[in-house]
Formats: structure tokens, C-alpha cells, sequence
């Protein structure tokens, strides 16, 4: 159960990465804090990548990934 | 010689001596399996070094700006292939590093030898590793030359630094291996952190408005730069150039990444730097940063990839770009130094033959560096655009090792190497005909499209040649189940 909530946190970032140029309020000429709204973005989920790995690890899914026994 | 170019070879030397101090006792410098892995024993503060130093190439200094330049926010396509390269990484690395632990791996094609029982299939991964890798090698030197030359003005001082630059790269690379770049890594990491910092607060300024007014200013005057609707880079060019990329490095398909993979004391010390790198790679930003400045000041004429050692010329004082240069010097030099390992490694250890002995191996693993190293230089100095279609190749050729990879890591390969070497070779040439065959496929990228035949052909192959699993021996059956 943990390793598979782990993998789905860990897959949070992917998914807002891959969604930036389909999310009109993202793909904008808008500034957000004086900065373009897709550079924000991109730095905000690069510190979610940190967040979500955090988390994963939190839940312990190394343990099972450390024995090797799967890929 | 002006005080720029005397502080930029100056900093070239330091770290090569930086490096070259790494050199172990003579006993253990004779041993390949030390040079190349360092004795799998290095910290998660070494590895870290290690991994975020390879990270940053020349191509994060002048490309990714210039990227910004001349697309805008296409480029921060860069702060997500980075990223989610280190999600599967997270999960996988233990896995190599055990993988690599047991069985003695020293470079990827070990892996691949072991993993699927084949020399055959380890040394054409070998030459594919070798070949591919060797554009990317020369890119570095070139890019080099280009720091040096935009940052002291002179053609001659920037074939200097190239020549200086390489030379060093190989002495320290021969002399420490691994430790070597491991020493390098940390002060160039300094060095470049520290150096991007000071760009990111004095170019601005330079603008008209400050870092405020730099924005608004690219809101009234480039707009389009600030959206991913632009020709070619739009949002499939975006997404495609990420996944292609996060494949890459996420699949551990490049050779020159191993070592440092390799070299962790645990696979957790690497699953703990895989959580904290990210934060690392946000230094991408200002990179990014800058050339939005280039864009808003320089001439559309400008070349994009000039456009960071521009603005810093324009903002800081000579000495400082010297500095700058020095960082940016460090960015060629230890990928370069990883780079001429990973050629190096995988020709002496897995194309030699098997018989050769420790020190004959070394010595030939050390001649590959000076070929290697020297023929990089000579392509850079002579003919740049001579490996500039091949470099074309060299991210979608690697990450046609993906599939193969990924079937390597289970505990029982399934998969047979002879349908792994299929789906590669397939994926390669399909790769080398969409590249090369004038096929136009918009903004897709073409390594990704050569991912579906090398997947298919893989899989095929294995459907057909898979041996059918034995019938039943009704003489084994349990004795529970006869009358």
C-alpha cells in the first residue's frame, strides 16, 4: 500500500510538468510575481519534485527498493 | 593577455590541480576497478558532488540561456526533464548500485553483459556508449572555446584554452580517475553557484528597470516569449523534448553517468541525494533568467548561444568575468573529465580482450583517454561541424538502451539478448533515418518516435524466440495426486 502511494506522490510532479502548456492560467503571458507564469511554475514544481521524493521516502517505499528484489 | 583571460587560465589550472590532488597511493592506482568506481566507497556528500556536477555542462551556461533567448519559456523544458529524470532514478538507482555491487560493474555495459548473459550484447552497448558519447565530449571543448573567447574577446586565447583545458582534463582524469573529479566537482560546483548568483543580481541592473522592469519590458516588446504557442516550440516540442530527455537520464541510458552511480558507499546514499537534487538543478533558473535580459537588449541578430557571457561582459567588471569564465570552464572541464572516463572504461574494460591483464588494461584504458580526449580537441579546433549531426544522435541514440535496461533490472531477466540487441540496433537506425532521411515530423521529437520500433521489434523478437517452457513430467508429478 505504502509503496504504491509512493509511487503515485512521486508521479505528482510529472504529471504538473507535463500538463504546463495545457493550463491556460499557466501557458499565459500574465506575469506571476514579476516573472513569467510558466518559469514560476517550472521552479515551483521543481521544489515539488524535492516535496514529493520527501514524501515517498517518508512512507518508507525504500525499504522495499533497497532489498532489490524487484525493479 | 589581458587580467580576464590570466584569471580564466589561472582557474583552469586550479582545478586541474584540485583534481589531480584526488590521486591515491601507488598500490591502488594500478587497479581500473579504483579509477573508474573508487572502491564503491564514496560519501553521500561525494556522490552528491559527484551527480550534480555532471548535471551542469556547458550546455546549462550558454545553451539553456540561449535558449531563453531566442524561445523564452521553452527552455524551462530544462528544469523538467531534470527533475523527473530523478524520480525513476530515485527508485532505480538502488537497484544499479546493488546490481553493480555484486557482480563488479564498472561501466553500463557490464550491466548489460551480466544482466543478459551476452559479451556480444555488452560490447555493441560498449560502442554505442563509445560513439555517441564522443560528440558530447567535443561539445564540451567547444563550448569551452566559445566561454573564453566571448569572455576575454580573443579567437587565439580561446584555442589556448581549449588545448589548456584539455590537457589538464586528461592529466588529472589519469592521474585521480574518479577522485579526481570528484575534487574538481565540489569547487566548480562553488564556483558556478557562486557565479550564477552574482549574474542573477548584476545583469538585471543593467535593465532598463531592474529585475522589475525586466519582465514587464519582455511583456510589451516579445510577448510571444513568455508562452509555449511559438513555431516549433509549441507544446508538443515541450513535452516531447522533456520526455525524451527525463528517458535518458531517469533510465540511466547515458555511459558517463555510471561511475559516479557506481562509486556510492550505499544505494542509499544515492536515494537521499535523488530527494535534494532538484533543489540544486532551480540554479537552472538564472541561466534562464539571463538570456530573458539578452532578449530585452541585445540585437535579435545576436547568436543565442553568446548571449550569457554578453550580458555578463556588459554588467561586470573584467576580473569578475574572469571569474565567471573560470566557472563556466569548470562546467566543460569535469563533465569532460566524465565523459573521456566513460569512453575510456568502456573500451578497455569491455571491448579488450578478455585475456589482457590488469596493467596492460590500465595502460590501454589510458592511451583511450589521450585518443579520445586528443581527438575531441582536434575535431573542435578543425572541423566543429564535423560531429555536430552525429551529437543529433547522441540523447535519442542512448535512450534506445531504455527498454533493454528496464528489463535488466528484473530479478529474473526475462527478456533474451538477442531480442534486446534487436530492438537497440532497430531503434538506432530508425533514429539514424528519421535524423538523416529528411523525415519531417514537426516537433516530435525523432528518439521518441524510434522508441516504438525498438519497443515493438524487442518485443516481437522475444514473443518468437522465447524457448517454450518445457511440458510437464507426469513422473514428477506430486504422489497426492495418482490413484
Amino acid at each position: 500500500m505504502n509503496r504504491a502511494l509512493g509511487y503515485a506522490v512521486a508521479a505528482v510532479p510529472a504529471v504538473a510538468f507535463f500538463a504546463t502548456p495545457f493550463l491556460p492560467f499557466v501557458d499565459t503571458t500574465r506575469l506571476w510575481f514579476g516573472l513569467p507564469a510558466v518559469l514560476v511554475w517550472g521552479v515551483v514544481w521543481t521544489l515539488g519534485t524535492t516535496a514529493a521524493l520527501a514524501v515517498t521516502e517518508r512512507l518508507g517505499t525504500h525499504r522495499d527498493e533497497q532489498e532489490g528484489t524487484t525493479a | 593577455m589581458n587580467s580576464t583571460m590570466v584569471i580564466a587560465l589561472a582557474g583552469m589550472l586550479g582545478l586541474a590541480l584540485l583534481g589531480a590532488s584526488g590521486r591515491r597511493a601507488r598500490a591502488r592506482a594500478h587497479d581500473l576497478g579504483d579509477w573508474t568506481v573508487g572502491g564503491r566507497s564514496f560519501s553521500t556528500l561525494t556522490s552528491w558532488f559527484l551527480q550534480a556536477g555532471e548535471f551542469f555542462t556547458t550546455f546549462s551556461f550558454l545553451g539553456f540561456a540561449g535558449l531563453a533567448f531566442s524561445g523564452g519559456v521553452a527552455a524551462v523544458y530544462a528544469l523538467g526533464y531534470l527533475a523527473l529524470g530523478l524520480i525513476p532514478m530515485y527508485f532505480l538507482a538502488p537497484r544499479f548500485w546493488k546490481l553493480g555491487r555484486d557482480h563488479g560493474y564498472v561501466t553500463q555495459a557490464d550491466f548489460f553483459t551480466e544482466r543478459f548473459r551476452s559479451p556480444l550484447l555488452g560490447k555493441v552497448v560498449a560502442v554505442v556508449g563509445a560513439v555517441f558519447l564522443l560528440p558530447y565530449l567535443q561539445l564540451q571543448i567547444t563550448g569551452l572555446g566559445v566561454i573564453v573567447q566571448l569572455a576575454t574577446g580573443s579567437h587565439s586565447g580561446a584555442q589556448l584554452s581549449m588545448v589548456l583545458a584539455t590537457a589538464l582534463t586528461a592529466a588529472f582524469v589519469l592521474l585521480a580517475g574518479i577522485r579526481g573529479i570528484a575534487r574538481a566537482a565540489y569547487a566548480k560546483d562553488v564556483l558556478m553557484v557562486g557565479a550564477l548568483v552574482l549574474l542573477l543580481v548584476a545583469v538585471p541592473l543593467g535593465v532598463s528597470g531592474g529585475f522589475g522592469g525586466l519582465f514587464s519590458g519582455i511583456q510589451h516588446t516579445r510577448p510571444e516569449l513568455l508562452t509555449l504557442r511559438q513555431d516549433g516550440l509549441d507544446a508538443t516540442w515541450f513535452c516531447c523534448a522533456m520526455l525524451i530527455s527525463s528517458i535518458g537520464t531517469g533510465f540511466n541510458t547515458m555511459p558517463h553517468l555510471w561511475p559516479a552511480l557506481l562509486s556510492a558507499r550505499s544505494g542509499r546514499a544515492l536515494q537521499k541525494n535523488y530527494v535534494w537534487l532538484p533543489l540544486y538543478q532551480i540554479a537552472l533558473a538564472i541561466p534562464i533568467v539571463i538570456g530573458f535580459a539578452g532578449a530585452l537588449v541585445l540585437p535579435r541578430g545576436t547568436a543565442p548561444n553568446d548571449a550569457l557571457l554578453t550580458m555578463a561582459g556588459h554588467a561586470l567588471p573584467g576580473w569578475l568575468v574572469g571569474v565567471v569564465a573560470v566557472a563556466a570552464a569548470g562546467a566543460a572541464m569535469v563533465p569532460s573529465a566524465a565523459i573521456v572516463m566513460g569512453i575510456s572504461s568502456l573500451v578497455s574494460h569491455n571491448l579488450l580482450p578478455r585475456g589482457l591483464g590488469g596493467r596492460a588494461r590500465l595502460r590501454a584504458n589510458h592511451a583511450t583517454v589521450l585518443v579520445a580526449a586528443g581527438l575531441a580537441l582536434l575535431l573542435g579546433l578543425t572541423r566543429p561541424d564535423l560531429l555536430a549531426n552525429l551529437l543529433l544522435l547522441t540523447f535519442g541514440g542512448l535512450a534506445q538502451l531504455a527498454p533493454a535496461t528496464l528489463a535488466g533490472l528484473r530479478a529474473e531477466v526475462r527478456l533474451g539478448a538477442a531480442p534486446a540487441l534487436l530492438g537497440i540496433v532497430t531503434g538506432v537506425a530508425v533514429l539514424g533515418w528519421l535524423t538523416f532521411g529528411g523525415v519531417d515530423l514537426g516537433s516530435v521529437d525523432a528518439g521518441l518516435v524510434a522508441l516504438v520500433p525498438n519497443i515493438a521489434v524487442t518485443w516481437a523478437a522475444h514473443l518468437l524466440l522465447r524457448q517454450p517452457a518445457p511440458l510437464p513430467d507426469p513422473a514428477a508429478e506430486p504422489a497426492t495426486s495418482r490413484p
